[in-house]
């Protein structure tokens, strides 16, 4: 009797100072989780920001791809091309400037935005709609402009068209149109938007006189790429891409 | 039996002591319940985005993998189809399961055959010049890597996409022309 007199009494002297310190302890425990819960501050948001740069990742050297078989194929193109960038360069020009803006029929259209301007979203009249839409970051149906439409626009229309395209009838495409279908579920999924930024001859390999009548020289190229998507907090984020092509190229004494 | 005087004086301050009553636990029942929803679904969601972030992180380093795999292969060997991509071996790479810890990951491999079209300017003498549209055909790919898995509840699963194009000594004969020259 004698103890619990004494617990009791010794509760009674405290309480006035511990009763207020659970209760601000558990509140704020409870509030915080609350505050969790409600506003579902969990791990997800970074996984899918860490699946999109990865989606971007790929694209981006698959995109680094074609513009290399482009490469390949059209040496002398590119070459000229390149020759007249570089030329705008020096003089403190800005030819990327209408390489973004050009696509077919446009005022911008100049000798050197032709080999590069595929592989810009910003391009086609197909797609003008989609990627300015992107580009102000305005509202479509409510809702910020979806990247992959932009893109997806763009590599549906032109730099993968098929025989439904104008001109296409009677040509074999292959698997273009299948293809276009399958990526662009993937791109509506991740949402990812992929743009050529920067080509550089970084060395350009010089010709030995003393060889044969045909020899290889190696030029290095660099291409920057350019990957925008939504990140956790539904703002749009960058993300660049940077590609080197050693490329071999015949040449012809 | 009479009780002492001393007990009964002793229960009557008993009865004017505050006691709780069966509505008031009650009651302390559902506040204290209801403080604890988002404790046990916290920890719940945490347990459930722990099995999901893992997951997904093992899933893309899979298919990152073996995307890479199929892109050190030779041109040759990246077949059209579904999972028809053989190894210098001439052995079947897909479809395949990886397990990691507990998880099956099944992969698989899409390949698509593709034309890509390309613009071309060329200038001439006069200072005019002509664009050109032509497509390249049997030298690019497109190679999608999926991997499938059982998640909480449901199958998730996660692509990868890429381009792999042969860089070799080609033939004129695999480009073609599409529509007509621009002059300019």
């Amino acid at each position: 009797m004698i103890t619990t007199f004494t617990i009791k009494k010794a509760i009674d002297k405290r309480s006035g100072f511990v009763l207020p310190l659970v209760v601000v302890f558990l509140g704020s425990f409870f509030t915080m989780a609350t505050i969790f819960y409600l506003f579902n501050l969990n791990q997800r948001p970074v996984v899918d920001i860490l699946d999109r740069s990865a989606f971007a990742d790929y694209i981006a050297s698959g995109m680094a791809e074609i513009l290399k078989l482009k490469v390949k194929e059209f040496p002398e193109e590119f070459r000229d091309t390149m020759k007249l960038i570089e030329f705008m360069q020096k003089q403190n020009q800005k030819p990327w400037d209408n390489i973004y803006l050009s696509y077919a029929g446009s005022g911008n259209e100049a000798p050197y935005t032709y080999f590069f301007q595929d592989f810009v979203i910003k391009k086609s009249a197909f797609n003008q709609g989609a990627s300015d839409a992107w580009a102000s970051d305005s509202l479509v149906g409510g809702k910020p402009a979806e990247a992959w439409e932009a893109h997806w626009n763009h590599m549906l229309h032109y730099l993968l068209t098929d025989e439904t395209a104008q001109y296409g009838a009677g040509h074999d495409f292959k698997d273009n149109a299948a293809f276009k279908a399958h990526f662009k579920t993937l791109l509506a999924k991740y949402n990812v938007l992929v743009n050529l930024r920067d080509v550089r001859r970084d060395h350009i390999g010089l010709t030995q006189t003393a060889g044969g009548a045909e020899e290889y020289i190696g030029d290095i190229i660099t291409f920057s790429f350019e990957s925008q998507y939504r990140d956790q907090q539904n703002h749009r984020t960058k993300r660049s891409h940077v590609v080197t092509f050693n490329h071999t190229r015949k040449f012809t004494n | 039996m009479l009780l002492p005087i001393r007990i009964i004086t002793r229960r009557k301050k008993h009865l004017n002591e505050r006691a709780m009553s069966l509505v008031e636990i009650l009651i302390a029942l559902i506040i204290g319940a209801t403080a604890f929803f988002p404790i046990i679904k916290l920890f719940q969601e945490g347990i459930k985005d722990s099995i999901h972030s893992s997951s997904w992180t093992q899933a893309r380093e899979v298919a990152k993998n073996n995307i890479d795999i199929v892109l050190a292969l030779p041109f040759g060997n990246i077949t059209r189809g579904d999972n028809l991509i053989t190894d210098k071996n001439s052995a079947a790479l897909f479809p395949r399961v990886e397990k990691i810890k507990g998880v099956d990951y099944k992969v698989s491999c899409k390949v698509h055959d593709l034309v890509p079209l390309c613009s071309i300017y060329t200038s001439n003498r006069s200072g005019g010049g002509v664009t050109n549209h032509y497509c390249i055909s049997s030298k690019l790919k497109g190679i999608t890597v999926t991997v499938k898995w059982q998640g909480v509840g449901r199958e998730l699963d996660y692509s990868l996409v890429t381009f792999k194009s042969d860089l070799t000594e080609g033939t004129k004969s695999d480009i073609w022309q599409w529509g007509f020259p621009q002059y300019h």
